[in-house]
């Protein structure tokens, strides 16, 4: 009955489904297209492309990619509970409610993990290949890894507050359509606010990732990463919150309702 | 340890404002228990076993669940019980170990336990076949064994019975009675068929338009059953007749003269009173109530 069994009863939940291959298979998109698109190396620059080959590609990554990654993933792994009419046996199981969400909470940030893990290794995967293809060296790109874990650190940092969100819309809704067009929506309007440059549109969720690339934010990066933490708590909280409500009087919470007249 | 299993009281519920799904809920099911929960369509059987599980959201009234509130005791009282409501809660993309699997550690059962279970409603040689290649049947079967994983003391089963064969039937009938029997398990169990569940329980609550219209041991309902039989009765003077028969609380109904009465010997009597005040009898016609017209009278207006 502790959260270890709660994290193993959704982990045995996404076996078979198709979450595993949505990550092999979006995964690869960006590499491939980079892979392909690349012309030949700069003669400026001894090995293969860092600025532009990596951080060009991850910014479409983290900015595009990880965002939808989450709204998708969160309202697939809701959507099992859903289609198998299985909350109401989640529900009547001896689990806190905080633990039941917590858990699905995780399992979302390790696939993400993963996400990002994969995507990397597809990355390295390709650049080693055109490094083979035009005889530059093969590791000088692997030998940066300080700074890619670095910044893979903040561009997952900086989506914590997506990935609640998104987690948020998925589970207060019933349906497939809902949380992902609205998620779709809240995130077109980062680009198109940048577009226009409105003041402050750099503190929005889903502009967050963005500041991990742009040279103007870099001296700020502590701030981000803390804002994205911030919403990141401000949404899971409503999450739980709401969940709870759905169920419980909150005044039972500090009153006894009334003794039943024998 | 409490005798009372389940104790609700002014249980009241609404799916939308103004509209009232339960009214005035008061259900108790002692320990041991084989309560059958009996109500037409839409009577609000499923919305209060899901109010007891805590689904929804108690609006108004308490629940008592092995002698715990169920609003500040949610994980102490689940734990105990085991429940199937409505439709099987099974993930199609499991087999049927591993959807028992899902929950094993959450009641802290042994994998010995898990395949207890499925031997118990002889599902343990399914081996790789995922539940979505089940039989409607077969779902129903893994999701009782679900219901039986945690041990528990209570079983809330909503209609069982839906999509099993007769086999079925009477199979998961000697399977509750011998779980009642030889592990002391009580069940909650709701149907909309009497004679379904008639022959297992030992108490009966039944609920029409979201309102207990009866709760009781069978043998009350049983007496109800008698108090509600009537003679039908046409004699040469009915209205001189209904004079005579005015302590059985004879009553004209249209043409007719209609008597109630508990057995067939007080129908002799009637009728021999009749004869014996120079009335002919020309029809006299005991109408014998059964459980089920019962059931009927008290699920219709
Ligand atoms: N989610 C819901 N939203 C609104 N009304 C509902 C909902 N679920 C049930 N109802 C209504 O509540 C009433 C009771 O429904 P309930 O499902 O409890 O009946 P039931 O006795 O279980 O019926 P059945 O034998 O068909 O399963 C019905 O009138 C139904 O229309
Ligand atoms: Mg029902």
């Amino acid at each position: 009955m502790t959260f270890t069994a709660s994290l193993r009863s959704e982990f045995l939940k996404i076996k078979r489904t198709s979450l595993i291959y949505i990550i092999l298979v979006a995964a690869f998109i960006i590499p491939f297209v980079m892979f392909f698109d690349y012309g030949s190396p700069d003669p400026e620059k001894l090995a293969n492309g860092w600025d532009h080959f990596y951080k060009e590609a991850t910014m479409v990554f983290v900015f595009v990619f990880l965002p939808m990654f989450f709204v998708l993933t969160s309202t697939l792994l809701m959507q099992i509970e859903v289609k198998n009419n299985a909350w109401k046996q989640v529900l009547a199981s001896p689990q806190p409610f905080f633990n039941i969400i917590f858990a699905k909470f995780i399992i979302i940030q390790t696939l993400a993990f993963a996400f990002v893990v994969v995507y990397n290794a597809y990355m390295v995967l390709s650049a080693a290949v055109l490094d083979m293809a035009y005889g530059s060296d093969v590791l000088a790109y692997l030998k940066r890894w300080p700074e890619l874990l670095k910044f893979n650190l903040n561009a997952f940092g900086a989506t914590i507050g997506i990935s609640t969100l998104g987690f948020w819309l998925a589970l207060r809704s019933k349906n497939f359509i809902a949380p992902i067009a609205i998620g779709f929506l809240l995130w077109v309007i980062g680009p198109v606010s940048l577009e226009f440059k409105l003041p402050h549109i750099d503190k929005y969720v889903f502009v967050l990732p963005f500041t991990v690339f742009a040279k103007k934010f870099e001296h700020q990066r502590l701030f981000y990463q803390l804002l994205s933490l911030g919403y990141g708590l401000f949404f899971f909280t409503i999450a739980y919150v709401e969940f709870v409500w759905q169920r419980v009087q909150f005044k039972w919470l500090w009153q006894r309702p009334g003794r039943i007249v024998q | 340890m409490s005798s009372t299993i389940i104790r609700t009281d002014q249980l009241c519920y609404n799916y939308t404002k103004g509209v009232s799904t339960l009214t005035d809920i008061h259900l108790q099911v002692n320990r041991g228990d084989i309560y059958g929960f009996l109500g037409p369509n839409g009577s609000g059987k499923t919305t209060t076993l899901s109010l007891l599980l805590g689904l929804l959201k108690t609006q108004h009234g308490t629940i008592e669940i092995l002698g715990k509130d169920l609003q500040h005791h949610r994980k102490e009282v689940l734990r105990k019980v085991g429940s199937l409501i409505e439709s099987p809660s099974l993930y199609n993309h499991l087999t049927a170990k591993e959807n028992l699997e899902v929950y094993r550690e959450i009641y802290g059962a042994s994998k010995a336990r898990l395949q207890g279970v499925l031997n118990i409603v002889g599902l343990s040689d399914t081996g790789k076949k995922t539940v979505r290649q089940f039989s409607l049947g077969m779902r129903q079967r893994l999701s009782i064994a679900l219901a039986l994983l945690p041990k528990p003391e209570l079983l809330i089963l909503d209609e069982p019975t839906n999509g099993l064969d007769p086999a079925g039937i009477l199979e998961l009938r000697s399977l509750i009675r011998s779980l009642n029997k030889e592990e002391g398990i009580t069940f909650l169990i709701s149907s909309h068929i009497l004679s379904e569940v008639e022959k297992m329980v030992n108490r009966i609550g039944i609920i029409y338009k979201g309102r207990m219209r009866f709760q009781g041991s069978l043998g009350e309902l049983h007496k109800l059953q008698q108090q509600q039989s009537l003679v039908q009765l046409d004699t040469s003077d009915n209205l001189r007749a209904w004079a005579v028969l005015k302590k059985f609380q004879a009553e004209l109904q249209d043409e007719d003269l209609v008597v109630p009465y508990t057995d067939l010997a007080q129908v002799a009597i009637i009728n021999r009173m009749l004869i014996d005040n120079d009335l002919d009898v020309y029809n006299l016609h005991p109408r014998k109530q059964t459980l089920e017209t019962i059931f009927i009278n008290l699920t219709t207006e």
